[in-house]
Formats: C-alpha cells, sequence, structure tokens
C-alpha cells in the first residue's frame, strides 16, 4: 500500500465529515447559531458549551456547524459556476483549434493576469456583498482555470486514434466532446475540482472575513475570525477554531484530491 | 462507385502551401479491391483522409472524389458526417489506440449504429453482437473492455465497427503492420472475404508488397505524392516497369533467401522535392533529364508507368 491510498482515506473522511456536518446544521445545531446570550459571552469551553461562546454569548459550535454549510454551498456554487462554463470553453477550444483555441486560451491569459481574490473583492464590492456575489465572484474566477485544464486534457484525447475512429464512424465535434473525450478526462477534472473547491473555501472565507461575503447574522468562518481578532487576548480560543476548521477543510480536500490524483493515474497505480 | 481524379492536395507548413499529393486517379468499383503501397510520406494515407474529408484545417485540395457521381469534396461537413461511417468505413492501423479504453467493445461497434439508424441501445447492441460473431469474435462478450483481448482481436472489433452500417467502400490503412505476423493473414482474409461477401469495394493501404500481391486486384505504387506505377496486380508484378517499383520489390525479404536490397537515400522532403521526376536522386536509371521534368503517368493498356526510362526497355 502507497502513501496515495492513506490520503485518500484520510481526505475523503475529513470532506465527508465536513459535508455531514454542513447537512446536519441545516436541521439540527446545538443551539440557535443566531441566539445572542450577552450574558454569557466569552465563556470557556464547557460541557454546555463544547467550543465556549463569542463575544455576543453564541454557541461556538454551533456558529462552526452553520458556518460550515454557508461555506461548502459558496464554494460548491463556485467551483459549478466555473466548472459548468469552464469546461465547455475548454473543449470547445480543443476541438476546434486554430482560432478559437487562441481566442479562448488568450481570454484565459487575461483573466489570470488579475489578481483573483482582489478582483472577488472589487465584484462584491460593487455587486453588493453578500453569499450570492461571493459564489459569483470565485466562481468566475474559476472559469479559466477549468478552461485550461479541459484544454489540455482534452487536446491529449483528441489526438488519439479513438477520436478518429469516432470521427470515421460519423461523429460530429459535439458528440465525440462529450461522449469520448469527456469520460477519458474526467478522472482530470475531478482532481481539480477538489482543489478549487479548497481554493474556494479560502477565498470564501477571506471576502467574509473582509465583511463581503455571508451577511450578519447569519455565521461564516471568516466572519468569525474577524470577530475573533478583536478579543485574542480575553479568548484566543475563539481565533482557533474557526481558523482550525477552514484548515481542516482545506486539508481533507487537498488530501483527497492528491489520493484521487493517485489512484486514477495509471502509471502511479502500476508502480504499487 | 469511387471515382478519384486529378486529386492534389497541398498542406499550409511555415506560411507557404506545399504539395503532398498530386494528380492522383484511381476507379473503384462494389466487389473489387485496390491497394496503394509506397513508404512512409508518399502520399496513400493522406490519400485516404482526402477521400474520408479528414484532411488538417487548411489543406488546399483540388481534383474530385466521386461516390456513385457525387463530389465528397463538395460535400459540406454535415453531410460529410452522414457518409462516414454510412457509406464509407475506415480501419486504422493501430488497433492498441484505436479503440475508446473506457467503453466496452459492443458500444463501440454499436456506435456507428445509432449514429446513422438511430437504433435503440437494445437494437445496437444486437446487431453488434451479430457484427461481433461475423468478425469471428463469436465467443467474446461484447461487454468485454479493449484491454482485455489481443491485437488481433481489437483489430477484428475495428472492422465489425467499420463494417455495421453496410458501408459501399472500406478502406483499410495498413490493417496488418501492428499486428504479430501469424495473425496479419487472418485480418487480411476476413477483409477480402467480408468485402466479397458484402459487395463491398475495399481500398487497402500498405507498404507491404506481399500483402498486397495476395489481396487486391489493381494496385497504385505511390512516391511522393504522385502514382508512379498502375495497374492489374498479376500485370504489375510480372512486369514492373518503374524503378521505384522494381527497387521497392527488392527491399523486401526474398522468398529464396538472401538479403533484401536497401534503397539507397530517404523520400524527399515535400517542402524540398527536386523539379524533375522526385524518384531520381536514388534511381540507377537516372538520366540529366529525368531530374528537369516529371514523367507523365503513360503506357498502353491500363498498365501505365510515369518513367522516361522504364524496366524492361532499352
Amino acid at each position: 500500500m502507497r502513501s496515495g491510498s492513506g490520503s485518500l482515506v484520510a481526505g475523503a473522511g475529513i470532506s465527508v465529515l465536513m459535508v455531514a456536518v454542513a447537512l446536519l446544521s441545516l436541521v439540527w445545531t446545538p443551539y440557535p447559531p443566531t441566539d445572542i446570550d450577552i450574558l454569557n459571552k466569552l465563556a470557556a469551553p464547557s460541557v454546555a458549551h463544547p467550543l465556549g461562546t463569542d463575544h455576543f454569548g453564541r454557541d461556538v459550535l454551533s456558529m462552526l456547524m452553520a458556518g460550515a454549510s454557508s461555506s461548502l454551498s459558496v464554494a460548491l456554487i463556485a467551483v459549478v459556476v466555473g466548472a459548468g462554463l469552464g469546461v465547455p470553453l475548454g473543449g470547445f477550444a480543443a476541438a476546434r483549434g486554430g482560432w478559437a483555441d487562441d481566442a479562448v486560451m488568450r481570454a484565459c491569459d487575461l483573466a489570470f493576469a488579475f489578481p483573483a481574490l482582489l478582483t472577488a473583492v472589487m465584484i462584491t464590492a460593487l455587486a453588493g456583498p453578500g453569499a450570492g456575489n461571493a459564489m459569483l465572484a470565485i466562481g468566475i474566477f474559476n472559469i479559466p482555470v477549468f478552461a485550461r485544464v479541459t484544454r489540455a486534457a482534452a487536446r491529449q484525447i483528441w489526438t488519439r486514434d479513438f477520436v478518429r475512429a469516432a470521427r470515421v464512424a460519423g461523429r460530429g465535434d459535439v458528440g465525440i466532446s462529450v461522449l469520448h473525450v469527456l469520460p477519458n478526462i474526467a478522472p482530470v477534472l475531478l482532481v481539480q475540482v477538489t482543489i478549487q473547491f479548497a481554493l474556494a473555501i479560502v477565498a470564501d472565507a477571506g471576502l467574509s472575513y473582509v465583511g463581503l461575503g455571508t451577511q450578519p447574522p447569519y455565521p461564516s468562518w471568516g466572519r468569525m475570525l474577524n470577530d475573533a481578532q478583536t478579543y485574542i487576548w480575553r479568548a484566543p480560543l475563539l481565533a482557533v477554531f474557526p481558523g482550525a476548521a477552514i484548515t481542516l477543510a482545506v486539508l481533507g480536500l487537498n488530501l483527497l484530491g492528491d489520493g484521487l490524483q493517485d489512484l486514477l493515474d495509471p502509471r502511479l497505480r502500476r508502480r504499487r | 462507385m469511387l471515382e478519384v481524379q486529378d486529386l492534389t492536395v497541398a498542406l499550409p507548413m511555415g506560411g507557404r502551401f506545399v504539395p503532398v499529393l498530386a494528380g492522383v486517379s484511381f476507379a473503384l468499383d462494389r466487389r473489387q479491391s485496390v491497394g496503394l503501397v509506397g513508404e512512409s510520406g508518399s502520399g496513400k494515407s493522406m490519400t485516404a483522409l482526402a477521400i474520408m474529408g479528414l484532411l488538417p484545417p487548411g489543406a488546399r485540395v483540388t481534383g474530385r472524389v466521386l461516390l456513385d457521381g457525387s463530389d465528397l469534396l463538395a460535400l459540406p461537413e454535415r453531410d460529410m458526417c452522414a457518409v462516414r461511417g454510412r457509406r464509407i468505413g475506415m480501419v486504422f492501423q493501430e488497433p492498441m489506440t484505436a479503440l475508446n479504453p473506457l467503453q466496452t467493445i459492443g458500444a463501440q461497434v454499436a456506435e456507428p449504429l445509432r449514429i446513422h439508424f438511430s437504433q435503440s441501445r437494445a437494437e445496437a447492441d444486437a446487431t453488434a453482437a451479430r457484427l461481433l460473431a461475423r468478425v469471428g469474435l463469436g465467443a467474446v462478450s461484447a461487454h468485454r473492455y479493449p484491454h482485455q483481448l489481443s491485437g488481433g482481436q481489437r483489430q477484428r472489433v475495428v472492422i465489425a465497427m467499420a463494417l455495421a452500417c453496410g458501408p459501399d467502400l472500406l478502406i483499410a490503412d495498413e490493417p496488418t503492420t501492428a499486428l504479430d505476423v501469424s495473425v496479419q493473414a487472418q485480418v487480411l482474409d476476413l477483409l477480402s472475404d467480408l468485402a466479397e461477401e458484402s459487395g463491398m469495394g475495399l481500398l487497402l493501404i500498405t507498404h507491404d508488397l506481399g500483402v498486397i500481391s495476395q489481396t487486391v486486384r489493381e494496385v497504385l505504387l505511390m512516391y511522393a505524392g504522385r502514382v508512379v506505377e498502375q495497374g492489374p496486380t498479376d500485370s504489375v508484378f510480372s512486369a514492373m516497369a518503374h524503378p521505384y517499383t522494381h527497387a521497392l520489390f527488392r527491399a523486401r525479404p526474398p522468398d529464396s533467401g538472401g538479403r533484401p536490397v536497401a534503397i539507397p537515400g530517404l523520400v524527399p522532403d515535400p517542402s524540398h522535392r527536386p523539379p524533375g521526376c522526385a524518384f531520381a536522386p536514388r534511381c540507377e536509371r537516372a538520366q540529366a533529364v529525368c531530374a528537369e521534368r516529371v514523367p507523365p503517368l503513360a503506357g498502353a493498356g491500363q498498365h501505365r508507368c510515369a518513367c522516361l526510362y522504364p524496366m524492361g526497355a532499352s
């Protein structure tokens, strides 16, 4: 057994846990995450509040759980937007080649020339803060990433003989792209999805840290970090928990991506 | 059925058009077979791609490719998709890579049926099973994946795919080159039997003169994008007229033992072809005039040759 399968198991475990917590928070949290209990503010961890309370006396565990659902849903939509537009664009560029390829790739270069997070801040600042705009802003920057990865992987598949065989059998560009190219590049895209998902969680935390993501009173990991900053000397644990949640989520997804890559790359698999 | 008239192809390379095929003409009827023979770079595969309308983008094509009277070169891509796989089937050199590794062989044989006859999955699967049996894979499950088959079996799957829609013409581009010698003959026999049975025309592309002599009725020898000798296989083999044909024949391992005789030099780069006969620099019989003008394809009857000093003439 190689380390690859270890990271696959660990990554999948952490990711499943995150999703489970996020789903659970939709129906149950120990306390309503927005309930203020000012008399009990900045309480240390106890049996009643396993992770303590914040400066408004809200239960930190409940907030973390609710924050997971907001973080994951922002990241999910951002990745769906990015992959949903980027994959067809990259596939189109690879299928057509020539000027279409050049146009798509130069547009991607242009998009990469902008610092992603800064531009996301600009977009949400212009369009108004909120989870929806954060999703779009992060999603837009995922489009060129997916377009590039798809094009690079698809171009390799297009040179293969079975694509020529499908063309000879009478399939057009669209049919070949969907039926023959896409299934063969799916592993690459899957790995990219885990990477972009992790980056989107960090980006969402960044946006909500500066107040442009999910809006109060609904909790988000980024704003919990920001709030905790004020009380860093009185209640350092307040900063530790959301920080740990972000780190754990990103770590889990990266491990999952690594594990998948090893699992799906036949060259690595054979060495096992 | 298929008539190729004066087919000429030039490809854009480094800002100019480089001719890769010049004045290729031949005709092929149902139940007939024609062989294209030549070294790598002689233009034989380019001829097949031109017929299929699969030349690289930007290629400049003149001449006509008539399939039952309609010019394929004039068809828009949409209509050409309806010809590929339906009217013309094609078999490739590399059976190892000509199949999608992620689909079962049954699904791949069924694909042309689903494209052209809009058959349901069940119908197409049933037809695919019959086709697999017909190419001698009756004992192999249609649910297998390409990596579970041998090279010869995969080539049979590729042939079944090409045959699926009952095409009028089958183009086989070096169908046996990548196979073990022991299965080469089987695959060739299969191809000619199938062509005979279903009344297809067979266009066989190869660099192996032995393959040609056993399989096809008419042969075209190509060199540097031109046909240098053309005629009924018997006649060409019994009285080789072009020095290139002769040299190519001597370059095979002789049946009686002894050493093959290599042809000195290389096929000229398409962008730097000599002005006269392209074979002249490698030809034992070349005279000064050979480097000056391109000899026309000429001769009495069906057996024609493009040489100013053909073999057999003094």
